[in-house]
């Protein structure tokens, strides 16, 4: 017995103190003697609390102790929030994480709840959490939130749905917010019959991503506004085995492969349904000879002159692959060019950018926007304002400009920010493409035909394209992968595609 | 004890060879996302999203960022508090029903007791999912206020959604149907020749339980504490449905590390290191004292 003992501690010491050097490193400024203390009297607290479940239990009113000390742990809390509540409000907003919001995340105690005297807790979650979560809080008439961060898909269903506020009663008389800064395209995206349902925090559009050094190396020049043909000669010239041609999105998913894919099938002149008189979804035209162009293009391209492993790749492996040099373009989302030339960026400077390759539209660049909205239930509606007001107003891109440098303010979103002078001079190298792509995204007629439902570029706007979208995709990454001809992949889409017409 | 009875797979030296051999090959094959999610979170976000390497310099960075707190922001110091005592509450009230229920389920079993067990695990069949909505009206709904006169504490609730007590409740609820059967399998094996003779010496049924069957089944009330420890660390998806404000557990800490523009792979790594620690190290002292504690019989 004692040797087995023995052999515990020896073998157990280094794991604990392992546990503690990690602890410790979390814990960031503290000294490993504090945590030490914390852990310990955590550890002491638990026990007594076993303690004395155990002598309860033995008592004979088991349950009973044990839910009022559940109890008494809620307790405590409901009192503290009570307290804040007097000195003010406190909101609660959900978020998705991305650059951009961490940042407002830490600017929110000095520049928000300083002035303000509200409090703001925050709920980061994952695009596809926030998306299920928002939409069920609204269709269930929650509370949980006082703010939500809904994106362009959204914003205009939920407004039409009545599960968010019309935001012109809050912004018409908030001077601070100066709504005519707001970039049209993104305002319109935003809303309904001239109301806004959702004020944007971030917006972006697609386009060419390209390294001007490898695209010289191999004699190529990208014209400022090219067409698929010459993107496709382009990339398959500079093609080899270290350096893939281009990175483009062969992850399922409707708001993966799906963005990338419908904005070319826009300009071939494909699109997913003909639209009724009255705006329902009309005949699938999935089965039509420009969606099976487009897909061919689009699958020929990424098989015989893009990245390795395609049918997995979203945006965050093709910017892994691009900083990586692995790539020499990539078609994607605006905000990329930020991170590409940020100054920790392995190919700041390297970098140029071209409008979203065409056919037979004049554009062909997506519309995104991450927009903060109040659910119809939020239990403070005036608070929330005043932190969406704050937090997408001009004035919170100046702040985030001269706090955390300007190449990091959150881009797309108000014409203040593109004629300051200080991002002009950090975006040098982006900025104007980036905002001519976003002014020339064109949600309201982005193809070659009317759309059902409400605008919406890569994407159509009716709830149905979610799953559509994202059934059809995952046949055409198996496409992309050779694991299904395209012949069988248009036939099933077709089939899905018809489930949904009216 | 195999041997005993003649010779068998793993006598020969050439089979007991290439069994070694597929042992490792399937043990590291289970270990390495382990050991390359360690790796991760000593690396930088984009070493670690781009080439696979062995070989880089580790740093301590992504820990330290990860125990920075914001104000407004689960911190992870924050996150490992609720869930140790929504898992600690849970897991005491699941052992405090279950035990009494495999009692009465083992040694002295009621009637229909099948039809019992089948029913407890019964309650796991329906997948969560379908479950959700429900759970979720019942605790938007659920309010109540409880006084207690003479101190003068007062326990009010407008809902349950977003509460610690919510996920201690639903938690019980999840690990009890598994806490029983186990429990019930090991009261089973504690021979009647204990409890009949300590009902000779006229121990009360209390006592009977406390100084005969807990000795002898502590290793099992052991391994179901520590399963149902570990199940309720490790819930993601009613944590995040129903407490996704103010009160979330690390598993939602862990996810909150993701971000849609950016490189994550690492700091995500060196988050869910940091969650899996303590249940690790719990783990692995339970499952010393557990394999102790069974190898010694009660009548040998």
């Amino acid at each position: 017995m004692a040797r087995t003992r023995k052999i515990q501690a020896r073998t157990a010491a280094p794991a604990v103190l392992a546990t503690f050097a990690l602890l410790a490193a979390a814990c960031g400024s503290d000294d490993v003697a504090d945590v030490v203390d914390d852990v310990t009297d955590e550890v002491e607290e638990a026990a007594d609390d076993v303690e004395e479940a155990v002598e309860e239990a033995t008592d004979g009113d088991d349950e009973e102790a044990m839910e009022e000390e559940a109890m008494e742990e809620e307790g405590t809390e409901e009192e503290a929030t009570e307290e804040e509540a007097t000195e003010g409000a406190t909101i609660t907003v959900a978020i998705v994480g991305n650059p951009q919001m961490e940042d407002i995340v830490s600017l929110t105690p000095d520049a928000f709840t300083a002035d303000s005297g509200i409090e703001v807790e925050y709920t980061i979650l994952e695009e596809q959490t926030l998306r299920e979560i928002v939409t069920r809080e609204a269709g269930a008439e929650g509370d949980t939130f006082d703010v939500v961060m809904i994106g362009a898909y959204e914003a205009p269903q939920f407004g039409d749905n009545g599960w968010v506020l019309n935001l012109n009663d809050f912004a018409d008389g908030d001077e601070a917010y100066d709504k005519g800064d707001i970039l049209p395209t993104v305002l319109s995206a935003l809303s309904v019959d001239g109301n806004q349902y959702a004020s944007p925090f971030y917006a972006e559009s697609s386009f060419v991503m390209y390294r001007e050094d490898l695209l010289a190396d191999a004699g190529q020049t990208m014209p400022a506004a090219p067409t698929w043909q010459e993107v496709d000669a382009i990339a398959r010239a500079v093609d080899s085995d270290e350096t893939a041609g281009i990175c483009l999105r062969g992850k399922p998913g409707w708001g993966d492969l799906g963005a990338s894919f419908t904005t070319v099938l826009n300009t071939f002149g494909g699109t997913w349904w003909e639209a009724n008189e009255d705006g329902s979804i009309g005949a699938a035209q999935v089965d039509q000879p420009e969606f099976r162009e487009a897909l061919e293009f689009y699958v020929s391209l990424v098989q015989e002159a893009g990245q390795d492993d395609a049918a997995n790749a979203s945006f965050g492996e093709c910017l892994s692959l691009y900083q990586d040099g692995a790539v020499a373009m990539w078609y994607d989302a605006t905000v990329a060019s930020g991170i590409l030339e940020a100054d920790d960026s392995p190919v700041q400077g390297l970098n140029n950018f071209a409008l979203a390759p065409v056919v037979e539209t004049a554009g062909s660049g997506w519309f995104w926007s991450w927009a903060l909205a109040i659910p119809q239930n939020a239990e403070n509606p005036d608070a929330a304002w005043e932190y969406i007001s704050w937090a997408t107003g001009p004035d919170y891109l100046v702040t985030a400009g001269e706090t955390l440098g300007w190449a990091q303010t959150p881009p797309g979103t108000r014409q203040s920010l593109y004629d300051n002078p200080n991002y002009q001079e950090a975006s040098a190298s982006f900025g104007q493409q980036s905002l001519d792509a976003i002014l020339n995204a064109n949600p309201d007629d982005p193809g070659t035909t009317p759309r059902p439902g409400l605008p919406g570029v890569q994407y159509v706007g009716v709830p149905e394209f979610q799953d559509v979208g994202t059934r059809c995709t995952e046949l055409f990454s198996a496409v992309i992968a050779d694991a299904l001809s395209i012949d069988d992949a248009l036939e099933q889409c077709q089939a899905i595609a018809s489930e949904a017409s009216v | 004890m195999a041997s005993q009875t003649g010779p068998v797979l793993g006598e020969n030296k050439v089979v007991s060879l290439l069994l070694g051999i597929a042992t490792w090959i399937v043990g590291l094959l289970f270990f390495f996302p382990i050991f390359w999610l360690v790796l991760n979170g000593f690396k930088d976000n984009l070493e670690a999203s781009t080439r696979p390497t062995l070989f880089f310099s580790p740093t301590l960075e992504r820990f330290r960022e990860l125990g920075e707190e914001q104000a407004g922001v689960l911190s992870f110091r924050e996150a490992a508090t609720n869930s140790f005592w929504i898992v600690l509450i849970s897991t005491i009230l699941v052992m405090l029903l279950a035990i009494p229920a495999a009692y009465s389920l083992a040694i002295r079993p009621v009637k229909k007791w099948r039809d019992v067990l089948f029913f407890f695990i019964s309650t796991k069949f329906l997948p969560i999912v379908g479950a959700l909505m429900p759970l979720y009206f019942i605790a938007q709904q659920a309010s109540w206020r409880i006084e207690v006169p003479i101190v003068g504490w007062v326990w009010e609730y407008d809902t349950l959604l977003n509460t610690r007590l919510l996920l201690v409740i639903l938690y019980t609820a999840m690990n009890l149907p598994l806490a029983v059967w186990m429990l019930r399998s090991f009261f089973a094996e504690v021979p009647k020749e204990l409890i009949e003779a300590s009902q000779m010496d006229g121990t009360s049924l209390l006592g009977q339980i406390k100084s005969v069957i807990l000795p002898i089944v502590s290793p099992g009330v052991a391994a179901t504490a520590l399963l149902c420890v570990i199940f309720g660390w490790n819930e993601f998806f009613l944590a995040v449905q129903l407490n996704n404000a103010g009160a979330s557990t690390l598993p939602q800490w862990v996810a909150s590390q993701e971000t849609s523009r950016g490189n994550f792979i690492a700091t995500l790594s060196a988050a869910s290191v940091l969650a899996t620690i303590p249940v690790v190290v719990a783990g692995w002292v339970a499952q010393k004292r557990m394999i102790r504690g069974l190898a010694m019989g009660a009548i040998k």
